[in-house]
């Protein structure tokens, strides 16, 4: 089995585009989260989520004609680009590279049928045209001229860990020397209607773990991560963030939008990670958690970690600063992840003020905080029950 | 490694839900004599409460699920914390979107059913699949478009061979409704039937008995539309196992690719070519898992290409005792 | 009221997919009728849909049987009145 190291990251988030920018605003715990500015969008309560109003997707599309590609497929498109500089890859390297993308609410976005709203009008078929959800991989392999494996794996709010465990395995078992795991996804009208209707949106703030927390907030971006293999990075002389030491996944055959009570698919598919990565709970350094800022996950989330962790590894969740990003959510904490390796800091969670009784675990409050980190654990798990957990370490 | 065996099969159509049956429709080329699947009651499946307003993709693969479990010779014994899921799909969440957005204009966006917003996330199938059938091992869902179906395959294939799980259910599936048809006239005579496909599959040596393996698979992008170029990687692969391995080749996606594929097996294998959508597109439906099924039914070794016309490919190749 | 009445029983009886017959007043809806959360959430909508009014998110779990939906529905009317 081949050994599978990070070689370059890129993200697009509301609190900086590319990895350097995300990062420095991420340890200084900066709010990404704003007053919801969409066309078409009627508000219907919750006012605020995490829009990356400052994108401009002509700095990063090239060879295809912008306005003919969906968002999700333009913040892709950034945040590969972010990632092949950071890896410093050139093109005649990454044309082969495999591609496993990963999204929750894909192109579907709602925005074309804003006259529904205002006009009481009713949708028709011309959302089939603009609505194309593979056209995301096609525009990502046209832009970049890849020619490997390309996947969308529609895992929702887990699907960038899985576009990363495919990537891993791809490289693992030989098949392949290079891989983009990413995830991406728009800031999406129907989710912001349909969690607003499952009360899941928090008035004000993300505020995950925190007494008071009263939900999430929907938030657009994406994440990239480039995989290689070992032996072929370093003949390369390729930057090497971390490496990628095993996984876990299950499904909690639940429920689709609640987690288990017991946190028993969460508990699974933490405990196959650290066996399948062959290490105690007491090695993992750091936590990056789930951590959306409703009751139900928090609480669910927090039992399962204090269950096999204890109270004091340190978790933090960056959605308090970002929102949820949705599909690109895993694949940005993964991002952050593998920076926090590199750099030995780990980021906080922000606007935590009261300690919850049902969260006993420590989630690095308010403030940055320096740490041994040589192995980093990210969690995710997505409506439909399905979960997922991928571990980085120190490469030697 | 051991091989990964196809250990159960069912399918959900407009032409009925056995298997024999609809590959007979098939090969007569009456597969597209209708579309819906008439007087679809999930019940006459599966007795469970909860289902009644989850998505209709949702409901035919459950259905079609049910039908492969119960077909299969121990699926009660099996460790569900081993057993996955994985749907490929491609256009049914444009139904459930459509759905949700019409209540919202009808009701209000404050006043839309809550239910039909799961629906609207791309991964509802697989996740109600592992709900209804108490799946705890993993639960995946590809939209690739048109190569979903494989890239499913492919991906269970990955997770048995890393011995992650024991048995996996993979379904192709797509629906009908408002939000993925076209109008007829847009679409000219297109049609494509709502179909749903289940194949069970797990290593060899734990399979007790099997219809045919899981020799090759692969999927890609080739952007090009220069046909030359974006075939490149097809001829590779044709030229590595078609001329020796392969006696059956079946494709067929209603494309330019169809006229390559077919002019290099000219002369050689048996070909076929079976009409089971007319309109492609780029994203359009998936015949892909009722070509596995038409390859299990015959004794062969059969390789499989799905293509569209925007640079997505797949090849799967299947070894079959043809006793579906 | 006894049109509200059947109301409730009527949208009670759709989303846990039993007989109106087997809905009384005093039915647990959870105990005896497996409601989960998300059914819970489609009776409200469909009350809030057929009666134009908000059901405040907090009273979701006084909601365990017929009769107890139905004096919700009575409070929010006079405090709305």
């Amino acid at each position: 089995m081949k050994r599978v190291v990070v070689t370059g990251v890129g993200v697009i988030t509301s609190i900086g585009e590319g990895a350097e920018n995300f990062w420095d605003a991420c340890l200084n715990g900066q709010s990404g989260i704003s007053e919801i500015k969409k066309e078409g969008l009627q508000l219907v309560g919750p006012k605020f989520g995490g829009q990356t109003h400052h994108f401009n997707p002509s700095n990063y599309v090239q060879k295809i004609l912008v306005n003919h590609i969906g968002r999700g497929a333009q913040l892709l498109i950034a945040s590969i680009r972010h990632a092949f500089e950071h890896a410093k890859l050139k093109k005649e390297e990454y044309g082969e590279a495999d591609l496993f993308v990963g999204t929750t609410m894909g192109e579907v976005i709602g925005e074309y049928t804003h006259s529904l709203y205002t006009n009481n009008q009713k949708a028709d078929q011309s959302l089939l045209e603009l609505n194309k959800l593979n056209n995301i991989l096609v525009y990502a392999c046209k832009e970049f001229g890849l020619y490997g494996s390309a996947m969308l794996i529609s895992n929702a709010c887990a699907a960038g860990n899985y576009a990363t465990i495919q990537a891993y395995e791809k490289i693992r078992n030989g098949n392949s020397k290079i891989a983009i795991a990413a995830g991406t996804d728009p800031f999406s009208s129907v989710a912001y209607y349909g969690f607003n209707r499952l009360n899941a949106i928090s008035p004000d703030k993300c505020r995950p773990f925190d007494k008071n927390r009263k939900g999430m907030l929907v938030a657009e971006g994406s994440g990239c991560l480039i995989l290689e293999e070992y032996q072929s990075a370093r003949q390369r002389n390729a930057p090497i963030l971390a490496e990628m030491n095993g996984y876990g996944v299950s499904a909690d055959a639940f429920h689709i939008t609640s987690p288990h009570p017991e946190a028993k698919g969460i508990i699974s598919s933490t405990l196959k990670c650290l066996h399948n990565s062959d290490i105690s709970p007491i090695d993992v350094d750091y936590i990056s958690a789930h951590g959306t800022g409703t009751n139900a996950n928090d609480k669910a989330e927090s039992m399962a970690i204090q269950k096999i962790f204890g109270e004091s590894t340190p978790v933090s969740s960056i959605k308090s600063m970002l929102g949820h990003s949705m599909g690109a959510a895993s694949a940005i904490e993964s991002v952050a992840c593998c920076l926090a390796i590199r750099d030995q800091i780990v980021p906080p969670t922000i606007n935590f003020e009261n300690k919850d009784d049902n969260c006993r675990i420590d989630c690095v409050p308010n403030t940055a905080r320096e740490l041994n980190v040589n192995k980093a654990l990210n969690n995710s798990y997505a409506f439909g029950g399905t979960n997922a957990s991928v571990l980085f370490k120190k490469a030697e | 490694m051991d091989k990964i065996a196809v250990t159960g099969v069912g399918a959900v159509t407009p032409t009925g839900d056995q298997v024999n049956l609809i590959i007979e429709k098939i090969r007569n080329g009456q597969f597209l004599d209708q579309i819906e699947i008439e007087q679809f009651n999930l019940k006459d499946y599966i007795n469970k409460k909860g289902l009644r307003t989850i998505g209709r993709s949702a409901k035919i693969a459950i259905a079609s699920t049910a039908i492969a479990l119960e077909g299969h010779e121990n699926s009660q014994e099996w460790n569900m914390e081993r057993v996955g899921v994985f749907v490929g799909t491609s256009l049914s969440y444009l139904d459930e979107v459509y759905d949700f957005l019409d209540d919202a204009a009808n009701s209000g966006a404050k006043y839309v059913s809550p239910m039909r917003f799961p629906n609207t996330v791309l991964n509802n199938i697989s996740g109600w699949v592992s709900i209804v059938f108490n799946i705890q091992g993993v639960n995946n869902t590809l939209q690739t478009g048109i190569t979903s179906p494989f890239d499913a395959i492919d991906m269970a294939k990955t997770y048995l061979e890393n011995d992650i799980i024991d048995h996996a259910l993979v379904i192709g599936v797509d629906g009908v409704g408002k939000g993925s048809s076209y109008n007829k006239k847009m679409l000219g005579d297109g049609q494509f039937p709502e179909h749903a496909a289940t194949i069970i599959l797990e290593r060899e040596n734990e399979a007790i008995s099997n219809y045919g393996y899981i020799d090759f698979i692969s999927s890609w992008q080739e952007f090009e539309h220069n046909s030359n170029i974006s075939n490149k990687r097809l001829n590779t692969i044709f030229e590595k196992y078609a001329l020796s391995d392969v006696n059956h080749i079946i494709f067929g996606s209603s494309n330019e690719n169809d006229a390559f594929i077919r002019s290099y097996f000219e002369d050689r294998a048996s070909i076929n070519q079976y009409k089971l959508h007319s309109y492609t597109d780029d994203t359009m439906f998936l015949p892909g898992m009722l070509k596995v099924l038409l390859a299990l039914e015959q004794k062969s070794n059969s390789m499989i290409v799905e293509t569209n016309q925007i640079g997505n490919k797949s090849i799967l190749i299947l070894s079959s005792e043809g006793v579906v | 009221m006894k049109k509200k009445a059947e109301l409730v029983r009527k949208i009670v009886a759709e989303v846990l997919e039993v007989e109106e017959s087997e809905v009384f007043d005093e039915t647990d809806l959870v105990e005896e009728l497996d409601a989960d959360s998300m059914m819970a959430l489609e009776i409200v909508a469909l009350l809030e849909k057929e009666l134009k009014i908000t059901i405040p998110e907090e009273l979701l779990e006084e909601m365990t049987s017929v009769n107890s939906i139905l004096k919700l529905l009575e409070d929010l009317k006079t405090n709305v009145g």
